[in-house]
């Protein structure tokens, strides 16, 4: 029974993939209706799946075939199913089902119908072998797979040269992430004999801790890759290049929380090294207020909300850094409803306005598209944190236990707060109220079609109702070795994050609906310096790709093959040849074309030969 | 099964006489596909009749030249067998794809084109060392031909370096085989992996040296590369897929089969020169190849690269290395071949191999696209494809042995997309408004078909080639560590 779910969770998006991608050109006008059918089939599996084992607290292996055996290495195409696999193909599959329905309609009338959802498929196949591996090979596996999808998706319209580029460098910016990731699996094989995960965990104890730590820190590099964190975050915003949808999928819900994933995963390794968590925790931290800073200047709607995802994503990083696994995983679980809905809600808007992007071109949309309106409010205050919106629930659990563990981590998660709510609002504001800025703009908006606003209005109602289950999500996840945190905090961190967030809303709603801020004030050195840095994103810190890898790099290589590998290398060999051409034409007189000289030659050469061999 | 190592060897090559007198083109190609499409068929049937237990099989031993105790000695174990099918495969697949491209004095390519078939087929069953000098110097003459008529513009300074250069492993090699005779009075190679080892130091470090300098040269590492980019850019692409797919191959083969079991204490010792040599070439080869602007000199560039990769795993002097190692000498013929050919039809279609005058593929030629995707996937080792097998298992090895060329490694893996993906994204993605061409046909779509089958199934279901790759990479290991010992 349970095999059976596995496998049809797992090979239904294969075979959708397939389908399309194959006979794509025949089935053009079903694919999108295929694609979603296969994920109602995953989907389907994955509640059935989901309700079972945690029922069960089930722990569940199956190993399919051994993919890679050689002397004491044995990598298995295998399966294993727990909580936290389970509840990881629920959010994948679940919200994949609403967000390929969404795409039915976003992309009825592009030319490569097909072909978009054979990807999508594919991504789907990809991240669920992510999540059910039983092996960090295997795992490997999906996370590339995820990365080929994610890049294919985002140069998917390959026409316009900032798309492709931007799939370039989301597949470069990842790759160097892998390569942390694969040494670290080089580093578990070579300490513990396997990769697989049971057998790993249940030898943690015996390995020494300066291992643990490196091996923790190069996992670590693999998921700031994927998960978009500093420093390897830059290729995330330009990832918006692709389809609305994809953005909602791959680079907001689910494969960029796939670094979360990994360390929650690990969290027997990571458990046993305070440092290397305290690492992860870090950089979560730093991540999430440096990308919320981003996001607060920014003016395109998908940027912005891209920004957040890297700030999301931070929390969560801050949450299993911590050692809460569960936190982290929680805040996975309703960033997935309510960061797929906000980008739903700006493909609705670009939808409506001819695809721009520019929230200083819109305005006054709340009248034109109310369920956009309203479901977009109920995004960005589960993302503010506000009670009872389901992000109140998982951010605040998180602030707790940054309190409880390290101040610097606290003090920037707090920050963020009121930097998240302050960004978003301005969006907000900036999109649905205000005065229409571009009147011709305005006067094309209109309210999407039924199949675009069911699946907002699906994630909408989970974006309020899924915090509520975060007792539950503890007991679930129990089971996840995880730091003791014996007190409770002292200060009421609710009131506080609360407090923090609705000042940020009313800071944006002054400044941005009410205009209330005088213009002079804008005009202040100090304040036009921070607006230029924040601008600028950072400058090289966001820049770096694009400056060390396309600017240095290859000037660096041009140079190199000019005047190394041709002007030295090949310019000893064609020295040698240009002597030997000297010294031969003196020989070229034993050279003269006629047979019999030859002959002489070899004959001359072979007897020259045999005497030697013969004295000897 | 008796005798079809010789075979497979002459067959091709007596058959390839008659060629001399045919006149008609459809006649040549014709002629030349049944008789390789019988080659390929006749090496598929030695796979059943292989055992997995056992070591060298399908032996042929006669004596030669008894006075000199010369021995006409053929056997494989289960890396040459894979080699051999794969040398069978590649050629039909090459004669195919040279229909188009070929388009003057087809009777001499074809008869130049078995010739080199049925030679290497011989370098890489010789387990006597004559012989397998004999048939390395074989496999050189009609490659230079190859190059020399067929090539492209620059085709007289290329196939003259290519001759330069491998003329210099013939006399490396020919010099150390005359003086292992002199000491052995036997060029035979089980004998010499008992004898060899045991050699005094001085002869015995200059035949190391001397052996490691021609399969260097040959593979090539940093810095012996210069004849690579330009016989690869410039040989006509079917053959440029048997010198890159088969024939560098001599170099690596060479230090699995004589080097590592002939020289074990130095192999030891000196397995860090080759590690350091390996990594250089990865990085370098990578940016070269990096900053190309031929398509095919690009590949050249990487297969240099990728070659790095092989001999990085080789000397890691473990399982996990050489096996890794063993399989990417066949991927790397698979996945290199194939991007060789996707090259000569691109080429074909728009008469140009600079990547800055086309563009816009993706529109014209989809399914070509497609093939060239998966192909540069199967390249840069994305897992699923047989490449990542071959690299994982390379860096594997080489982390057990020393954990900071694993770190340049795997910034190796890096270095590939960052010069693949930029190359795909001009040649399939932006626009230039190239002239409208047909897709694939039908032959062109067979042939890389098959690949791309290999591609997947050795990347899902790697067994399918472990099964005969393991026996020889533990013979070798043994043998390393007998040899270590004494």
């Amino acid at each position: 029974m349970i095999d059976i779910l596995i496998f049809l969770l797992l090979f239904a998006p294969l075979l959708g993939f397939l389908i399309n991608g194959i006979f794509g050109k025949y089935v053009f006008r079903y694919s999108g209706w295929i694609a979603t059918f296969m994920l109602l089939i995953s989907a389907f599996s994955s509640i059935l799946l989901l309700s079972y084992t945690l029922a069960n607290n089930l722990v569940y292996e199956k190993i399919i075939y051994s993919w890679i055996v050689v002397d004491k290495l044995k990598v298995d195409f295998g399966i294993l199913i727990d909580n936290l696999s389970a509840i990881m193909v629920f959010v994948v599959s679940f919200v994949s089902f609403w967000i390929h329905f969404y795409s039915i309609e976003y992309m009825r009338k592009d030319e490569s119908y097909a072909r978009y959802f054979s990807y999508l498929n594919f991504f789907v196949f990809a991240m669920l072998l992510l999540v059910l591996a039983n092996n960090y090979v295997l795992m490997f596996v999906g996370w590339e797979g995820v990365g080929l999808a994610s890049y294919l998706l985002i140069g998917f319209w390959f026409k316009k040269k900032s798309a492709t580029d931007a799939g370039n460098k989301a597949f470069i910016v990842n790759r160097i992430g892998d390569a942390g990731f694969l040494l670290g699996i080089l580093t578990i094989f070579a300490f513990f004999q396997s990769v697989n995960y049971l057998e790993v965990f249940k030898n943690v104890y015996l390995i020494d801790k300066s291992i643990l730590l490196l091996i923790c820190i190069l996992l670590f590099i693999g998921a700031t890759g994927k998960s978009a964190q500093f420093p390897l975050y830059t290729w995330l915003p330009d990832a918006m290049e692709g389809p609305t949808p994809v953005s909602a999928l791959i680079h907001a819900a689910t494969m960029v929380t796939a670094g979360v994933y990994m360390v929650a995963r690990s969290s027997p390794i990571y458990a046993l090294s305070p440092e290397g968590s305290f690492i992860v925790a870090f950089i979560g931290a730093f991540s999430a207020v440096l990308a919320a800073t981003m996001a607060l200047v920014n003016n395109d709607i998908k940027r912005i909300i891209a920004y957040s995802t890297i700030s999301q994503i931070g929390y969560m990083f801050v949450g299993v850094g911590v050692g809460a696994y569960w936190v982290g995983i929680f805040h996975l679980y309703t960033h997935a409803f309510f960061k797929a809905l906000l980008f739903l809600g700006a493909g609705s808007v670009m939808h409506a306005l001819k695809d721009n992007l520019d929230i200083r071109l819109m305005g006054g949309l709340y009248k034109k598209m109310k369920i956009t309106w309203i479901t977009f409010l109920i995004g960005s205050l589960a993302l503010s944190g506000i009670f009872p919106f389901a992000g109140f629930f998982s951010k605040d659990k998180i602030i707790e236990y940054a309190y409880l563990s390290n101040e610097v981590i606290f003090y920037l998660v707090i920050f963020g707060v009121f930097l998240t709510s302050f960004y978003i609002f301005r969006l907000f504001f900036l999109v649905f109220h205000t005065k229409p800025r571009d009147e011709k703009l305005y006067e094309h908006a209109h309210e999407s079609k039924w199949i675009m606003t069911v699946p907002m209005i699906v994630l909408a109602f989970f974006s309020v109702i899924s915090g509520f289950a975060y007792s539950s999500f503890e007991s679930y996840l129990n089971y996840l070795p995880h730091f003791s945190f014996g007190e409770h905090p002292h200060i009421p961190i609710p009131v506080l994050s609360n407090f923090l967030a609705i000042l940020g809303i009313l800071l944006a709603y002054v400044m941005y609906e009410k205009q209330l801020i005088p213009k002079a004030l804008g005009e202040l050195l100090p304040i036009k310096m921070i607006y230029k840095v924040l601008y600028a994103r950072w400058g090289i810190i966001s820049d770096w790709y694009e400056v060390f890898v396309l600017g240095f790099l290859k000037w660096f290589s041009g140079v190199v093959y000019k005047l190394f590998d041709i002007l030295v290398i090949d310019g000893i060999v064609r020295f040698f040849g240009y002597l030997s051409l000297v010294f031969s034409s003196g020989l070229k007189l034993l050279q003269d074309g006629k047979y019999s000289t030859y002959i002489i030659l070899i004959i001359v050469i072979f007897t020259f030969i045999l005497y030697i061999l013969i004295l000897s | 099964m008796e005798g079809i190592l010789s075979v497979l060897i002459w067959f091709p090559i007596i058959f390839a006489l008659p060629l001399w007198f045919f006149k008609n083109r459809a006649l040549v190609w014709g002629y030349s596909s049944i008789i390789l499409s019988f080659e390929f068929l006749l090496s598929i049937l030695m796979l059943s009749n292989f055992k997995f237990g056992d070591g060298f099989q399908f032996v042929e031993k006669y004596s030669w030249i008894s006075s000199l105790n010369i021995n006409y000695y053929l056997a494989v174990d289960g890396l040459s067998l894979l080699i051999v099918i794969l040398i069978s495969f590649l050629s039909i697949l090459g004669l195919l794809a040279s229909i188009n491209l070929i388009k003057h004095r087809e009777n001499e390519f074809a008869f130049w084109y078995l010739f080199l078939t049925g030679s290497l087929i011989g370098v890489f069953s010789s387990l006597d060392l004559f012989l397998f000098f004999i048939f390395y110097e074989f496999s050189l003459i009609p490659s230079y031909f190859l190059i020399l008529i067929w090539g492209d513009e620059d085709r007289f300074r290329s196939s003259f370096k290519f001759l330069l250069y491998t003329a210099l492993a013939s006399v490396l090699l020919i010099v150390s085989i005359i003086m292992i005779y002199l000491q052995f009075r036997t060029l035979d190679y089980i004998q010499l992996i008992n004898q060899l080892p045991l050699l005094k130091s001085q002869i015995s470090l200059f035949l190391f040296v001397s052996f490691a300098l021609a399969f260097c040269v040959k593979t090539p590492i940093f810095p012996f590369h210069s004849w690579l980019p330009d016989a690869y850019s410039n040989a006509p692409t079917s053959v440029a897929l048997i010198i890159a797919g088969i024939m560098a191959k001599i170099g690596s083969y060479g230090f699995l089969r004589f080097l590592l079991p002939f020289f074990p204490q130095y192999v030891i010792e000196y397995a860090y020169v080759f590690a350091i040599l390996s990594i250089i070439s990865i990085i370098y080869g990578g940016f070269m190849a990096y900053v190309q602007d031929n398509f095919k000199r690009l590949i050249a560039y990487s297969s240099f690269s990728h070659m790095g990769f092989i001999t990085l795993g080789i000397f890691s002097l473990n399982l996990y290395g050489i096996n890794g190692s063993s399989i990417q000498i066949l991927n790397h013929g698979i996945s290199t071949g194939a991007l060789f050919l996707i090259a000569g039809m691109i080429y074909e279609r728009y008469k140009t191999n600079n990547i800055s005058e086309i563009g816009g593929l993706a529109k014209s030629v989809p399914i070509l696209i497609v093939f060239l995707g998966l192909f540069m996937l199967s390249s840069v080792g994305l897992p699923g494809t047989n490449g990542f097998i071959g690299e994982f298992l390379i860096l594997l090895g080489t982390s057990l042995n020393n954990f900071t060329w694993a770190i340049f490694g795997a910034i190796g893996i890096v270095v590939s997309v960052i010069y693949f993906l930029p190359a795909f994204q001009k040649i399939s993605y932006l626009d230039l408004r190239v002239p409208k061409v047909k897709d694939l046909n039908i032959r062109e779509f067979f042939i890389l078909l098959p690949l791309l089958v290999l591609v997947i199934s050795i990347g899902v279901y790697p067994n399918l080639v472990f099964n005969y790759l393991q026996k020889p990479s533990e013979y070798i290991l043994e043998t390393i560590k007998k040899g270590g010992e004494k």
